[in-house]
């Protein structure tokens, strides 16, 4: 399996406070703190977390948008952090993005087809009767028909405009799409048409996902690999179907007991995890899950856990794995 | 037997265009009983924030306004009340919480001092006794620490603390009724889950009366006693929850059904149930049955001929020509 996309120890600090003149005291936030993983041609991996874990940042990392304090992506073998002027310009080519809402961030002015044009435009790729033709294509393959080529993006549904934010994604023929949140704002009848719609573009062009989420219950079919975060770490990392069927992190599997039932008869009790995230200006000591663990104990006041594989493409950050496997 | 809560019938609520008024909710009438938890569900679009609206008095009515229908609640009609009377009722006997909380906080007021201002509007008790009424309150919806925190504003409060807090302001009063759209969307799902079982304690604890609103099945599945399900400004199903979940009377509801269970149980190299298309614009005029053009089941004379929102069974209604059963789900 070739690897497209890596990320080497990605690391991103803020500093608060400090002031006038620097006078009061600083405090520095670790909103992403040494996250490395990979991703193969073809491939999807999903980072899942609750607000403030890090996982946008990390996509804005990934696209350069937001510059790194430590680490490096490569970007099919390349490393795309370093990168700068004509040469970061040519290579975004091969990293593109999708939003949560397609609405804003898809010129309104602009036709379908013009915005679906436009990476082509910017990227000086193809000639013009290349261009409509490359558009044509798109708007088939994300299954919007040719007759709403003109119209402008208020005039198309929300699953519409997600299907031209995918086209216009796909456009430069990337080897990555960051795709934070895609499904997020769907109606539920339409979710599966973009799942669905994922899945199809990345069986035929062989794009690779780093699928951004909060919700588990959606990355479970999109997701060859996930990556589970809290406050700005990957706590727990498992093929998909794995970490479903075992995981290993009292987090993993809050967040998967939090997943609201289908069936009135599954109605929770009570709710999986009390308390909150704590800000990440104040991480606790050792484990950043203590506070909320279930199982926490005094190694885990002292030590932040490290992580450790448990099984083949299977690691974790809980000093007490072993308890919750024989806890069943 | 005793009169329900809500009795809404016949509620259509127009769009004004010009001169023309449309019609985004059609005919929808449907009750709730004293501590019942009903919910209305739809995708964006449907008309059920709107209904909800409708029935604090809080659409604008410069753009809409209820055309048709009563809404009997406590022997008065919701739709015809004089703003004066809604307002007094408001906050009362019906209360509301949002989807974003941070909307209907004051940003520069202490959150125990917007609790003790609403105890205090309504029920002229002395400032004393409503600041530590609104710390019990606090302590009620499981604010930890709810002395110190109701000293805060709610911009130190997280998005799950804020909706804690706005469900205490909305219970302060022992409302009969509360209505909640979307209570938990903008939540985590840890948090998510903590508020909705918050929501059904009080109702428990209180014999509040729940209107939810909410565009997930999921969300259904964990505290509803009935189900509404609207497409298109219409009522197309109503169930008790079980009944719905295990044998759903309409195609849309079935195809909904189907696709977050496939969700969360599918076979290696399965293509997700979807439901193709989408819903018709709201006030988009449709002629027949509004899913008629998405539906697997649909026969030629659905586009054309409304079908009525009949009784099944007890407590069973559906508006759909065709009868069960509905095992795949779209086209």
């Amino acid at each position: 399996m070739s690897v497209v996309l890596e990320a080497v120890g990605l690391t991103k600090t803020f500093t608060l406070g400090g002031g006038f003149f620097g006078l009061g005291a600083k405090r520095t936030i670790r909103a992403v703190d040494d996250v490395s993983f990979t991703i193969g041609k073809g491939r999807t991996l999903c980072v899942v977390g609750e607000s403030g874990c890090g996982k946008t940042t990390i996509g804005r990392m990934i696209l350069r948008l937001t510059a790194p304090s430590a680490g490096s992506v490569r970007l099919e073998g390349e490393d795309f952090t370093q990168l700068r002027g004509e040469e970061l310009r040519t290579r975004r080519q091969r990293v593109q993005m999708v939003f949560q809402d397609p609405a804003a961030c898809l010129n309104a002015r602009m036709t379908a087809a013009e915005i679906v044009a436009e990476p082509l435009v910017n990227f000086e790729l193809l000639d013009p009767a290349g261009r409509a033709r490359r558009v044509e294509q798109l708007f088939d393959q994300v299954g919007l028909s040719r007759g709403m080529m003109g119209r402008l993006p208020r005039n198309l549904s929300g699953g519409q405009r997600q299907r031209l934010g995918i086209a216009r994604a796909l456009a430069s023929s990337p080897a990555v799409i960051v795709a934070d949140e895609a499904v997020a704002a769907l109606d539920v009848s339409i979710r599966a048409q973009i799942l669905n719609l994922l899945r199809d573009v990345q069986r035929q062009t062989g794009v690779a996902y780093l699928f951004i989420s909060h919700d588990l219950a959606v990355v479970r079919y999109i997701a060859d690999e996930i990556a589970v975060m809290y406050l700005g770490a990957i706590v727990e990392r498992a093929p998909a179907r794995e970490l479903f069927e075992a995981p290993a992190h009292p987090y993993t599997r809050a967040l998967i007991a939090s997943i609201p039932a289908t069936h009135p008869r599954f109605r929770k009790k009570r709710a999986a995890l009390t308390g909150e995230v704590p800000s990440a200006a104040a991480l606790p000591s050792g484990c950043r899950f203590r506070a909320r663990c279930p199982l926490a104990s005094d190694i885990c006041a002292t030590q932040s856990p490290p992580m450790r594989a448990i099984a083949p493409g299977h690691e974790v950050a809980c000093h007490n794995t072993t308890t919750i496997n024989q806890g069943g | 037997m005793m009169a329900p809560l809500l009795d809404v019938q016949g509620l259509e609520i127009s769009l004004r265009t010009g001169d023309a008024a449309r019609p985004l909710v059609h005919d929808l009438s449907f009750r709730i009983e004293a501590g019942e938890a009903l919910c209305l569900v739809g995708e964006s679009g449907s008309g059920k924030s709107v209904t909800a609206l409708a029935l604090m008095g809080l659409l604008d009515p410069k753009k809409l306004r209820p055309t048709a229908g009563r809404a009997m609640f406590e022997g008065q009609d919701l739709l015809a009340l004089p703003p004066d009377r809604m307002r007094a009722l408001r906050g009362h006997r019906i209360a509301m919480v949002f989807q974003e909380p941070m909307s209907a906080l004051n940003p520069v007021q202490r959150i125990g001092d917007q609790i003790a201002e609403t105890i205090r509007e309504h029920r002229g008790t002395s400032a004393r006794d409503a600041e530590s009424q609104a710390v019990d309150l606090l302590d009620l919806v499981q604010v930890p620490d709810a002395k110190r925190r109701a000293r805060e504003y709610p911009h130190q409060l997280s998005g799950g603390m804020r909706q804690r807090v706005m469900i205490a302001m909305a219970v302060a009063l022992r409302p009969a009724l509360l209505i909640a759209d979307e209570p938990t969307t903008a939540l985590d799902v840890t948090i998510q889950a903590q508020v909705l079982s918050l929501i059904d304690d009080l109702r428990r604890e209180l014999g509040t009366a729940v209107l939810l609103i909410t565009h997930d099945l999921g969300v259904v599945a964990e505290i509803a006693d009935r189900v509404l399900v609207l497409y298109a400004g219409r009522a197309v199903e109503q169930a008790p929850v079980a009944t719905l979940f295990d044998a759903p009377e309409h195609p849309y509801t079935a195809a909904l059904i189907q696709s977050i269970r496939h969700l969360q149980n599918f076979a290696e190299g399965d293509r997700l149930i979807e439901i193709p298309g989408g819903m018709p614009a709201p006030g988009r005029w449709v002629e027949g049955c509004a899913f008629a053009e998405r539906c697997a089941y649909a026969l030629p004379d659905c586009a054309t001929r409304l079908p009525d929102f009949r009784r099944r069974a007890p407590e069973h209604f559906a508006a759909c020509w065709r009868t069960p059963p509905f095992g795949g789900a779209g086209k």
